[in-house]
C-alpha cells in the first residue's frame, strides 16, 4: 500500500544507521533490531530518489519483498531484545504468544514495522499483557527455520525464557551476560 | 513446719514510706491459728507475702519447709496452687460453675494435690462436701445460686481438697451471722488433716476464737508503719 | 490442658453463649460476604477471560475500541454507528485477510442478544464441534449453550424476536424463527447469544422506520424480497458470487427499501456493527490496522482485541482492588468488635481470673485460655461463614444469571474461601491486645481483687 511506501524511509534510516559493523560477520547473539536485517537489504535504492519511483508498483513490490527477508544464519542464537507487545494468544490479562515490535504501533506518526521486524514470541509461562505504554525485554533464542503462519511463510520466532519490564539497566545487564555488545 | 517467718522485712526505703517487719512467726503443722487485728493493720500485706504475690526485701519466709525466695516467679503460681488453700472473705467461687466443679477446680492447676487423692475426684468432692455439711443436691447447682453460708463452706471444701500444707483464710466469716460463723469454723477445723495441714485464719471477728488452738494479736507479730494500699 | 481446665473453658463459653453467638454470627456474616464477593469477582473475571481467541482484528466504524469490543464480543451496550456493506467488502478484499465474519447487533430475545452473522462465524470463531454447521434457510436460528439451557430450547422450536436490546421492544411477531441447532459450549460470552443469518436480520427491519413498525411483514414477503433481490443482482451483473462467505448483501440501490441512515441504533438493511477478521500472516496486523484507518470511503478503525481487552482488564482491576479493599475493611471492622468484646469480657472476668490465680493458674495459662477462645470463635465463624456463602450462592445463582448475565461453569467453589482462612491467624493476632491487658491486670490484681 502507498502508506507503507511513504513511511518506508524511516525504516531505511533506522536499519542502515544503527551499528552497521555488527551486521558484517555472523554475530554470536542478537541484541539489536538492526541485527535482524540482512546486509545490503535496501541496496536497490538509487542514490537520488525520484518521486515517480516511490509510486512505481514494481518498486513497491521490491520493498515489500525486502521487508520479508530474514537472516537464516541467526537460527538458534541467544537473543535479548527490547520492544513492544501485540498479544495474540491470551487468557484474561495473561498472554502466552505475542508479536514483538520495535515501536509502539498505535501512534499514527510512527510507521508500522516491516515484517522482518515483527517477531512471533512464544512462552511456556504466561506473562502479563503489556499495553503500548509498557515496553519490555525478551530473552530467549531466535529461530529462523520452520513456518510461522498457516500459509507457510518463514520469519523470525523467539522461544522466550524470560520477559521483564523494560529499563536501561535491565537491558544492559542482560546484554552483558551474553558477553557484551 | 507449716509456716515459718524469721526477720522478715518488706517495704520501701523512703522516709515515711511503708514498712512491714515480722521478727518471728512460727506456725506448727497440725495446729490452728487465728490472727486478730483491725482492718488495715497489715493483714493483707502478710497474706500477699505468704502467697508469694509480694517479695520481701529480706528475711526468711518458709511454707511447708520451702523458702519462698527460692521459688522463681515462673513457678510461684504452681507452688501456691499446690501448697496453699485460700478462703477469701467473699466472692470465692466462680458463679456459673457448679459447686462440685468449683471444688474440683482446685485440682486443675495442682497435680500434686490431685495425686494425693484416693480414688476418683468426684468421690473426694462428695466426701468433703459431706464433711462440710453441704447438701448433695446443692453440688450440681451453679455456685452463684447458693446462700452465702453455703458458698463459704464450698470455698472451704475447695481449699481443703488434696490436703495442701497451709490453709489461709482472709476474714472468711465476716459475711456470716453468728450461728453460721460457729458452724463454719467447726466444720473447717473438723475437716483438717492434722498430720500435714496448718490453718491460719486472719480476722477481726472474735466470735469463734475459742475453737482455735492459738490466738495471735497482730500488734505482737507485725511491726507496721504506713499504709501499703 | 487437663480435663478440669477444659471443662472450665467449655463452661465459661457456655455461660457467655449469648454474646459469643452474636460475635460469631457477625464474623460469619463478614466471612460470607467476603466469600460471596470473591465468588462474584471470579465469575466476572471468568466471563471476561475467554473470548475471541482466533480473531486477529475487529473492524468497525471509528469510535471507541472498548465500546466495540464490549458490544460485539460481550454483548454489553451497543455500538454508536455502523459500517456500510461496501466498506466491509473492500476491507475483506485486502490480500492480507484470510476470513471475515460480519456481525449485526441490536435484537434480543428474552434478555439474550441476537447476532445477525454469516456461516463464517461457525467455521472460524465458535466451537470446533460446530465448524461445519451452516444456516439452512433464512429464518433459521442457532442458539448458544447457555441460552438453550436457561430457556429450555430444543431443535425445532419456533421463536419470535424482539427489536432493541431490552425486553421492552415490540416483538416481530409476524416472523418467527426455527431453532436449527444448539451450539456447543464455548465458555465465552457467545454461549449467551443467538445467531441468525445476516440477511434475516436485515429483512426483519425492512418494515421498520424510526423504531416503529410501519408494515406488517409476512414470511412470503420476506422470501419474495429475497428472490427479487437475487434477480436484480443477476441483472446488474454483480461480481460477487452467492457464496456462504458473503451473505450480507445489502443494496442501497434496491428500490424496495427507501431507508435512510436515520436508523442509528436501529439496524436497518444498511449497516454492520462490526466485522471479525482473521489474517493470513499475523505479523501484518499493524500494517493492516493502518490501512483500515486510512480507508477513505468511510471512517473506520481496526481493533486488536488483545490490546483492548488488556485495557478492559485494567479497568476491572481497579474495581477488583476496590472490592478487596472493602472486604478487608469489613473483616477488620468485625475483628475490631471481637477484640472489643474480648476486652470487655476480660474486664468482667477479673474476679474469675484472680480466683484462678489463687488456685495456681499462671497468667500465661489464662492468656492461653483466652487465645483458645479466640481460636474457637474464629474457626466457628469461618465454618459458619462458608456454609452461609454456599447457601447464598445456591439461592442467588438464578438471579445472577438472568439479571446480570453472570454465569460460570462452577458456581460456588471452595477455593473462593481460601482467603477467608486468614481470618484465624488474624483473629489470634487481634487477640494479642486483650491478652496483654489480661496478663497485666492479673499480675497487678494478684489474688486480692475485691470486686
Amino acid at each position: 500500500m502507498r502508506l507503507t511506501v511513504i513511511f518506508f524511509a524511516f525504516w531505511l534510516l533506522v536499519g542502515s544507521v544503527i551499528s552497521p559493523s555488527a551486521r558484517a560477520e555472523t554475530p554470536k547473539f542478537v541484541t539489536d533490531w538492526a541485527h535482524l536485517l540482512p546486509e545490503g537489504l535496501y541496496d536497490f535504492f538509487p542514490e537520488d530518489m525520484a518521486t515517480s519511483l516511490w509510486v512505481d508498483p514494481v518498486f513497491q513490490s521490491k520493498i515489500a519483498e525486502a521487508e520479508r527477508k530474514i537472516r537464516p544464519e541467526l537460527n538458534k542464537l541467544p537473543i535479548v531484545l527490547p520492544g513492544y507487545m501485540v498479544p495474540l494468544k491470551y487468557k484474561g490479562n495473561m498472554t502466552t504468544e505475542f508479536l514483538l515490535v520495535p515501536s509502539a504501533g498505535q501512534c499514527i506518526h510512527v510507521p508500522p514495522p516491516p515484517i522482518n521486524q515483527t517477531i512471533f514470541v512464544s512462552l511456556q509461562q504466561p506473562t502479563r499483557i503489556r499495553t503500548y505504554g509498557e515496553p519490555l525485554i525478551v530473552e530467549g533464542r531466535v529461530l529462523t527455520n520452520g513456518q510461522v503462519t498457516e500459509y507457510a511463510e518463514t520469519g523470525y520466532r523467539i522461544d522466550a525464557d524470560s520477559i521483564v519490564d523494560f529499563s536501561f539497566d535491565a537491558l544492559d545487564e542482560r546484554i552483558e551476560q551474553l558477553g557484551g555488545r | 513446719m507449716g509456716i515459718n517467718i524469721q526477720n522478715l522485712s518488706f517495704g520501701f526505703d523512703k522516709p515515711n514510706g511503708f514498712s512491714f517487719k515480722i521478727s518471728d512467726l512460727s506456725l506448727v503443722t497440725g495446729q490452728t491459728y487465728v490472727l486478730l487485728g483491725p482492718s488495715g493493720s497489715g493483714k493483707s500485706t502478710l497474706l500477699n507475702l505468704l502467697s508469694g504475690i509480694l517479695r520481701p526485701n529480706s528475711g526468711l519466709i518458709e511454707i511447708a519447709g520451702q523458702n519462698l525466695l527460692g521459688v522463681t516467679a515462673a513457678h510461684m503460681d504452681r507452688f501456691r496452687g499446690e501448697n496453699i488453700g485460700f478462703i477469701f472473705q467473699t466472692l470465692n467461687l466462680i458463679p456459673w460453675l457448679s459447686a462440685h466443679d468449683n471444688i474440683a477446680l482446685a485440682l486443675a492447676f495442682a497435680p500434686g494435690r490431685r495425686a494425693r487423692l484416693n480414688g476418683a475426684v468426684s468421690d473426694n468432692v462428695n466426701a468433703l462436701a459431706q464433711s462440710m455439711q453441704i447438701e448433695e443436691r446443692l453440688l450440681a447447682q451453679p455456685a452463684g445460686q447458693l446462700s452465702i453460708g453455703q458458698q463459704q463452706r464450698v470455698a472451704a471444701a475447695r481449699a481443703l481438697i488434696g490436703a495442701p500444707s497451709v490453709i489461709l483464710a482472709d476474714e472468711p466469716s465476716s459475711a456470716l451471722d453468728a450461728a453460721n460463723t460457729k458452724l463454719f469454723f467447726e466444720l473447717l477445723i473438723g475437716s483438717l488433716d492434722t498430720t500435714r495441714q496448718t490453718l491460719l485464719v486472719v480476722s477481726h471477728d472474735t466470735r469463734a476464737i475459742d475453737l482455735f488452738d492459738h490466738t495471735l494479736m497482730v500488734d505482737d507479730i507485725i511491726e507496721n508503719r504506713g499504709n501499703y494500699e | 490442658m487437663n480435663s478440669l481446665s477444659l471443662n472450665l473453658l467449655l463452661r465459661s463459653l457456655h455461660d457467655r453463649r449469648f454474646s459469643l453467638s452474636l460475635i460469631v454470627l457477625a464474623l460469619a456474616a463478614a466471612v460470607a460476604l467476603f466469600i460471596s464477593v470473591q465468588n462474584i469477582q471470579r465469575m466476572t473475571k471468568d466471563g471476561f477471560e475467554n473470548t475471541i481467541a482466533n480473531v486477529d482484528l475487529v473492524v468497525a466504524a471509528r469510535g471507541s475500541d472498548i465500546q466495540v469490543l464490549l458490544s460485539a464480543v460481550f454483548g454489553i451496550g451497543s455500538t454508536n454507528s455502523l459500517m456500510a456493506a461496501q466498506s466491509v467488502r473492500d476491507i475483506a478484499d485486502l490480500p492480507e485477510m484470510a476470513w471475515h465474519v460480519p456481525v449485526s447487533l441490536g435484537d434480543s430475545h428474552k434478555g439474550f442478544r441476537v447476532i445477525g452473522t454469516t456461516d463464517a462465524i461457525f467455521a472460524h470463531v465458535l466451537a470446533d464441534g460446530d465448524k461445519r454447521y451452516r444456516f439452512n434457510k433464512l429464518l433459521s436460528l442457532a442458539v448458544g449453550a447457555d441460552v438453550a439451557a436457561r430457556l429450555n430450547y430444543s431443535v425445532g422450536d419456533r421463536i419470535v424476536l424482539q427489536h432493541g436490546l431490552g425486553d421492552y421492544g415490540a416483538a416481530h411477531d409476524d416472523l418467527s424463527f426455527e431453532v436449527e441447532r444448539i451450539l456447543q459450549r464455548t465458555s465465552t460470552p457467545f454461549d449467551r447469544a443467538i445467531f441468525i443469518p445476516l440477511q434475516a436480520s436485515e429483512a426483519i427491519h425492512r418494515g421498520w422506520r424510526g423504531g416503529r413498525r410501519m408494515i406488517a411483514l409476512k414470511p412470503e414477503h420476506v422470501d419474495a424480497n429475497e428472490r427479487h433481490k437475487e434477480a436484480e443482482r443477476h441483472l446488474k451483473g454483480h461480481k460477487h458470487s452467492y457464496d456462504h462467505e458473503n451473505e450480507y448483501h445489502n443494496d442501497h440501490d434496491d428500490d424496495h427499501d427507501d431507508e435512510d441512515s436515520e436508523t442509528e441504533h436501529m439496524h436497518g438493511p444498511s449497516g454492520i456493527d462490526a466485522v471479525f477478521f482473521g489474517l493470513k500472516d499475523q505479523r501484518s496486523i499493524i500494517q493492516v490496522q493502518r490501512e483500515v484507518a486510512a480507508y477513505e470511503a468511510e471512517s473506520l478503525m481496526a481493533v486488536i482485541p488483545g490490546i483492548t481487552l488488556s485495557r478492559i482488564w485494567q479497568i476491572i482491576g481497579l474495581v477488583d482492588r476496590g472490592f478487596i479493599a472493602i472486604n478487608i475493611l469489613i473483616i477488620g471492622l468485625v475483628l475490631l468488635s471481637m477484640v472489643a468484646m474480648t476486652v470487655l469480657s476480660a474486664d468482667n472476668r477479673r474476679r474469675e481470673m484472680s480466683i484462678l490465680r489463687a488456685l495456681g493458674a499462671a497468667p500465661r495459662l489464662l492468656v492461653g485460655m483466652l487465645t483458645l477462645e479466640a481460636l474457637f470463635i474464629s474457626i466457628s465463624a469461618l465454618v459458619l461463614g462458608v456454609v452461609f456463602a454456599g447457601g447464598l450462592s445456591l439461592v442467588a445463582q438464578d438471579i445472577l444469571a438472568v439479571q446480570f448475565g453472570l454465569m460460570s461453569d462452577q458456581g460456588f467453589m471452595l477455593s473462593d474461601a481460601y482467603l477467608a482462612l486468614y481470618l484465624v491467624p488474624t483473629a489470634l493476632l487481634a487477640n494479642i491486645f486483650p491478652a496483654i491487658r489480661l496478663y497485666r491486670n492479673s499480675i497487678n490484681d494478684g489474688i486480692m481483687v475485691r470486686r
